[in-house]
């Protein structure tokens, strides 16, 4: 025993030295380094001496080095703060001062600085530019660019911080080459998102939901312009190649700024853990704390020999050598004072009194901390928490041992340096009197096989450290606050965890098989390569931990068949937020099924699947936020956000892999920011041919303040059965949101339905709401974009629907584009941009009151060709193009000041009839209005303005090719024809529809019904959300666990009926 | 099929619908087409597919598939009738005791006096006999729809997961899934739009299926059964929310109007989605 003191004291005042020197040099040293999280093709790194070499990832970039870029390269350097940099091809780059100042020599980069993290600052020779809090590009020239996509920036002259501009989201500001600096002006957000190799060739930015923020508020912005002007003006700046430069291809070599030699690097080999792991907060074990220590600063603890020969219990643990391993059996018995004794002999552990006095625990246990101890949160796990602590050559854990807390401790650490195992006969080892158990190797493996199991402890942490350190855990784990596993190298699960509270962090690998199933509302799994996954039914309520499911991996997630999760509120107020987040490919078998509960919470219920490279779905992807105790109001949540780096694809052999994103606000609540549906595709999205993609937002008789977008981003072709994007806001209210966007670099090609909806009845939209479909070309069965702001319905902006098709729509049926309700609108307009459409039915373009509709340079062809505009003050451009129609071609703005205006040279073509019909019919100066085929069109007018052809001469602009008959009053104009005013669509496009799954949610909803003033059982308009959520039950596509629900529903309908007698049974 | 037996049958049947029991197909294993509209088509794993013509006898095992805008008509030897929507599948074995319907819609009337039929769709199955149905099937749904008599809708292999279906009921639901509750369904509305019945000549059970409807008014009547404002126009299992009057003249482009009613004394369903 003395020999093992003696040792004990020495290293105790070898780590304590080290202690107080290495926690001041690494806090200063890791704010002032970077880790390369991404490169791509030829990125280098270079010191002050030295030659410039190759950079990886997880490579470390301190202050002393540049980083520089070559010909069609990028890279991605994440700092300590999370602050994220992102460098063009042909950039040179270092930084002064941590991540807050850069200097650019040359090139582009993108900084992404979080919310309330201090600014950061980009230098070249002659500009400065600071983001705070926000996204933004930088790119010298000439001329330089400041160009922020979210968030607030300043631009100055080098030195004078006092000439600084502000900057704010969506706009930009340049220093010319005569050092003259441009104002802020506006550019097109969108356009760069979609364009810039900064954004697009890398992982989804944490600050993507706020820049899409930015694109929305431009999209209205720019709709309400044009519809005020009754113009196309774009006043948006288009950029595109700022944020990538090609051109300097010549190598550069940065003179390092650094004046003292190269320090050492802190970690000479970092985890790999890549690219860029979730942020670590894991909360600490809710272990007793320890009292709070004597004094701020103690004095390093110096251990002497108590009067009664056992070594003192403070200090760092020495090792237990023999025997090795050490074999803790039933006959066992340890005291926390703290003593281990087996086979009658004892040894002697350590007390650990929390980092505050003892210092980190890694520091303290293992001698060293290493950065997977940093990464990996172990020391904040253990944090201030104090315990018994023993440590061994090796381990073996064969029995549960007898507990003495008696003047003890309640936290036992059972410290191995080789490796822990478990063998016979072990049991369950339930540590009886211990509150939290730590098992952690200094560098080895832990395997811990079926033959024990772990029950009754209150938090049980298991700590395979080393490089090459590996947990294998086949040990059932049962604790009832939290369960913590940490492995360098690889873990393989495949036993049953039940906690509250469950964090892994994983070096490499992990692999969860065999019949492992994870009982914990909340989940943290961070991987740093590659997660691969039985999968399973996680449906679980929160009443202790928030019930946050965070599953990140730094390469791919493989999940072998569904993966399906559910939280639900039991009592908290904030969290159920659930990601996914794969650095390349996530990968499900089955379905990927998510749903989450917004209940009585004031933040949470998000859903976000991120992923770097493919999201792959052997099924259907459906997710789900909502609120089905129809409460939950607060600062903001429900927003669903799929970002998928290259392809979305959803398949199964049944050919009915779909994609379902839903979100269901509360009712007669208010969220003050959420509810907003993002979903953004690098590439492709792909459905099977008998599956629909389904984008909707139901907040209907709710209160959003800020939110309730749907944004659907494809960088390459939509592919998909029926195709719908819908924002209900029937009796609800929308501050600022409300619009509905797909954008498809690609094709749009919907087997079925392409149908994008804004239904406004009886609904507020105190600003602008918009439609927006841009698309290559788009192939349908039918295309429907419609706004419903009809039974009082208001919108306190500008109300659009604006279609940009740049190729062909070729739609087999009708296509129809129409806005009702237009009068409740302050301004209302629909915008056909451009495209060729080929419509197999009517094409039919309508609004019921007030506005514009606008062809702008677009080509139509139909069987029926309809355009009209009914309010008073209607207004119909036609600018260039041909419309042409096979049976009948009519263009109407019966106002009684309405008017049809042809504002370019325009083809009305095709063998129909035509008919002109507007209060005034104009054809502006130089216009020609080319009639095809032999017969002359029909014009209804009180206010020919044009020349010839019974025109007033009040313009030059005139008719050709067969002409116009004489202009008769518009009085005797013929109706508009079955889709006139009020009765456009039959009701077909214009009513609401509910894909039932079963007679039962059919019953469901005339349950909900009410008798209408014609004895008709009617489910209102306004309450479909009832009837909605009803829909949700028994469905297939959502939740085992609602079907379940509905089968207990269902049974309890039977009973009922069996006494009506309409059942056999 | 046989040749001989072809011809023999091409020169007797020459009648539409209305043809007596003994000139009907020879054999019960067999039916003939007694209606064609547009293009319907026979498909075997021996033979190429070959266009249907009235009077042509199906064996068993035959597939008969019809196109756009086309619909078809099979009469077996007991006077079950067996109209077939348009896009749609279909074939049987023994007889009506094994009618399979592959996709689509089917429109069946088992007369009384016939043996009865069982119809397959998917993973459910109805037995009917004395009954008029209209059953519809695509991947992952089914729908029933009872116009007289009475049906037994089950799932095979699911013991007790069986359901009686009653004169203006209709089940809808995923085959792989429990059976669930029935809906009432306006009869006459129905008879009115569907072109099961417009585009056919009448069916024999036409004075029960009347008969079934004038109850349902008679229900009315004393508010037994009330007019909601959900319709499903046409095929699919989308409910629409009708405007006001909008029921009241249906699109008689669609091939089926359902209004489901409900007496509105049953008690709501408290079953919450997420409780």
């Amino acid at each position: 025993m003395k020999k093992s003191f003696v040792r004990t004291l020495s290293g105790g005042l070898i780590v304590l030295f080290c202690l107080v020197r290495a926690v001041p040099f690494v806090s200063a040293d890791q704010s002032q380094q970077a880790r390369v999280s991404q490169v791509i093709q030829d990125v280098r790194l270079m010191k002050a001496q030295g030659a410039p070499r190759r950079a990886v990832v997880n490579d470390t970039v301190t202050k002393q080095m540049g980083v520089r870029t070559g010909v069609e390269s990028r890279a991605e350097l994440t700092f300590t703060d999370l602050t994220i940099t992102r460098l063009g091809a042909n950039t040179i780059f270092s930084f002064k001062q941590g991540a807050r100042e850069l200097d650019l020599t040359s090139g582009a980069v993108l900084l992404e600085v979080p919310p309330k993290a201090p600014a950061v600052k980009v230098s070249t020779s002659a500009v400065t530019a600071a983001v705070t809090g926000g996204t933004a590009l930088f790119a010298t020239g000439p001329p330089t660019k400041f160009m922020v996509l979210e968030g607030t920036g300043t631009f100055f002259p080098a030195g004078h911080p006092e000439k600084a501009a502000t900057v704010h989201g969506g706009e930009m500001m340049m220093m010319t080459a005569n050092g003259r600096m441009t104002r802020p002006e506006k550019f097109d957000v969108k356009l760069v998102v979609q364009t810039s190799r900064l954004i697009k060739g890398f992982p989804p930015l944490a600050n993507t939901p706020l820049i899409l923020d930015v694109v929305n508020l431009q999209i209205a912005e720019q709709l309400l312009a044009s519809i005020n002007s009754q113009t196309l003006a774009r006043d948006l700046v288009n950029v595109v190649s700022t944020t990538d430069q090609n051109t300097n291809a010549n190598p550069v070599t940065l003179v390092s700024n650094s004046s003292s030699p190269t320090p050492p690097p802190i970690t000479p080999s970092p985890p790999p853990i890549t690219p860029s792991p979730p942020p670590i907060t894991p909360s600490p074990p809710p272990i007793t704390p320890s009292p709070p220590p004597p004094t701020p600063t103690p004095s390093p603890p110096t251990p002497t020999p108590s009067p009664s020969g056992t070594p003192t219990k403070f200090g760092t643990p020495s090792t237990i050598g023999s025997p090795n391993p050490y074999v803790i059996t039933s006959g066992t018995v340890i005291t926390t004072d703290p003593s281990i004794t087996t086979n009658g002999v004892t040894d002697y552990g350590k007390i650990y009194r929390g980092q505050s006095i003892d210092g980190p625990v890694s520091m303290w246990a293992f001698g060293s901390t290493s950065a997977f101890d940093h990464a990996s949160g172990f020391n904040d796990l253990i944090g201030n928490n104090s315990g018994a602590a023993f440590k061994f050559t090796a381990l073996q854990l064969a029995g549960n041992p007898i507990i003495d807390t008696t003047n003890g401790e309640i936290n036992l650490g059972l410290i191995a340096v080789n490796g822990i195992t478990s063998s016979a006969p072990g049991g369950v080892l339930s540590f009886s009197g211990i509150r939290g158990l730590l098992l952690a190797t200094q560098d080895g493996p832990i395997t811990l096989g079926p033959e024990i199991s772990f029950s009754g402890l209150h938090d049980l942490t298991i700590y395979a450290r080393g490089s090459n350190s590996d947990l294998t855990l086949g040990s059932d784990i049962s604790t009832t606050s939290q369960v913590s596993l940490l492995a360098e190298r690889d873990m393989s699960l495949t036993s049953n965890i039940s906690t509250d509270d469950l964090y892994t962090f994983v070096g490499r690998n992990l692999s969860i098989s065999g019949d492992a199933v994870i009982h914990a509302p909340t989940i943290s799994l961070f991987v740093g390569q590659n997660l691969n996954w039985t999968g399973q039914t996680s449906d679980e309520t929160a009443s202790h931990s928030n019930g946050n499911v965070s599953i990140s991996a730094g390469q791919a997630i493989n999940v072998a068949n569904d993966l399906t999760i559910i939280r639900r509120n039991g009592g908290i107020t904030s969290g159920l937020n659930i990601l996914l987040s794969a650095g390349t490919d996530l990968m499900v078998g089955g379905n990927l099924s998510i749903a989450t509960d917004f209940s009585n919470l004031t933040n949470g219920a998000n859903i976000e699947i991120l992923t770097g490279g493919n999201l792959t779905v052997g099924g259907s992807l459906a997710l789900l936020t909502s609120a089905p105790a129809q409460s939950g109001s607060g600062e903001s949540g429900e927003n669903v956000t799929v970002s998928v780096g290259n392809d979305l694809i959803a398949h199964n052999d049944a050919g009915s892999g779909k994609i379902d994103l839903e979100i269901f606000t509360p009712v007669q609540q208010t969220i003050n920011s959420g509810a907003n549906l993002l979903l953004s595709v690098g590439n492709n999205l792909t459905t099977d041919a008998g599956g629909d993609t389904t984008l909707l937002i139901n907040n209907n008789i709710n209160h959003v303040v800020n939110g309730a977008n749907i944004s659907a981003l494809i960088g390459g072709n939509l592919t998909t059965n029926n195709l719908s994007l819908q924002l209900l806001n029937n009796g609800g209210e929308i501050g600022t949101g409300g619009i509905v966007s797909l954008a498809a670099t690609g094709n749009i090609t919907a087997q079925g339905a392409a149908i994008f909806e804004i239904q406004n009845t009886g609904g507020m939209m105190d600003n602008s709401t918009a439609i927006a479909v841009t698309a290559g070309n788009i192939s349908a069965k039918s295309l429907s974009a419609q706004i419903d702001n009809r039974e009082d319905g208001v919108i306190g902006g500008a109300g659009l629907i604006e279609m940009n098709v740049a190729g062909n729509a070729n739609i087999d049926d009708d296509a129809t584009v129409a806005f009702y309700g237009s009068d409740g609108a302050a301004a209302a307009g629909i915008l056909i941009n451009g495209g060729n459409y080929n419509v197999g039915g009517t094409f039919l373009t309508y609004m019921d009151g007030n506005g514009s509709i606008t062809f702008n340079n677009a080509s139509a062809h139909a069987d029926v060709l309809k355009a009209g505009v009914f309010g008073a003050n209607g207004v119909l451009n036609i600018g260039g193009g041909t419309l042409s129609a096979d049976t009948m071609l009519k263009l109407y703005a019966p106002g009684s000041n309405g008017e049809i205006n042809f504002v370019s040279n325009v083809t009305l073509g095709g063998n129909s009839a035509k008919i002109l019909a507007a209060n005034s019919i104009t054809i502006f100066d130089n216009v020609v209005v080319t009639i095809d085929g032999k017969t002359p069109v029909d014009v209804y007018t009180n206010n020919a303005n044009y020349t010839g052809f019974g025109g007033n001469g009040s313009t030059t602009g005139t008719f050709a090719g067969a002409g116009a008959n004489k202009p008769q009053p518009l009085s005797k104009a013929p109706p508009f024809g079955a889709a006139s005013p009020g009765n456009v669509t039959r009701g077909k496009t214009s009513r609401t529809v509910i894909n039932i799954q079963n007679s039962g949610q059919l019953l469901s909803l005339v349950d909900n019904a009410v008798p209408g003033p014609d004895g008709k059982l009617r489910v209102p308009a306004h309450n479909q959300r009832q009837a909605l959520n009803n829909d949700r039950l028994n469905i297939d596509r959502m939740m085992k666990a609602d079907r379940d629900m509905a089968d207990i529903r269902r049974m309890r309908d039977r009973a009922n009926r069996v006494g009506s007698g309409t059942r056999a049974f | 099929m046989n040749r001989q037996l072809s011809l023999v049958f091409i020169t007797t049947a020459s009648l539409a619908t209305w043809v007596p029991k003994q000139l009907n197909a020879a054999s019960t294993n067999e039916a003939r087409v007694t209606r064609v509209k547009n293009h319907v088509q026979f498909e075997d794993s021996k033979n190429a597919a070959r266009r249907a013509s009235v009077n042509d006898v199906v064996p068993e095992e035959t597939v008969v598939q019809t196109g756009n805008g086309s619909r078809g008509e099979l009469a077996f030897s007991d006077q079950t009738v067996v109209r077939l929507a348009a896009h749609t599948a279909f074939d049987f074995n023994h007889g009506t005791r094994g009618l399979n319907l592959r996709e689509g819609a089917l429109l069946i009337q088992a007369p009384k006096e016939a043996r009865g039929a069982t119809i397959r769709a998917g993973g459910v199955a109805a037995a009917v006999a004395g009954t008029t149905v209209m059953i519809e099937y695509h991947p992952g749904v089914y729908k029933l729809l009872v116009l007289e008599g009475t049906g037994r809708l089950y799932r095979p292999g699911h013991l007790g997961d069986s359901i009686l279906v009653l004169p203006g009921q209709m089940v809808i639901g995923n085959p792989d899934s429990a059976v669930s509750e029935p809906v009432d369904v306006d009869i006459d509305c129905f008879l009115k739009t569907s072109r099961f019945v417009t585009d056919f000549p009448p069916l024999r059970s036409e004075k029960s299926i009347i008969a079934e409807s004038q109850k349902q008014q008679r229900k009315k009547s004393n508010k037994s059964l009330v007019d909601t404002n959900l319709v499903i126009f046409g095929g699919g299992t989308q409910v629409s929310v009708t405007d006001k009057g909008e029921t009241d003249t249906p699109d008689h482009k669609t091939a089926a109007l359902v209004s489901p009613h409900r007496v509105p004394s049953l008690a709501p369903n408290a079953a919450p989605a997420l409780p």
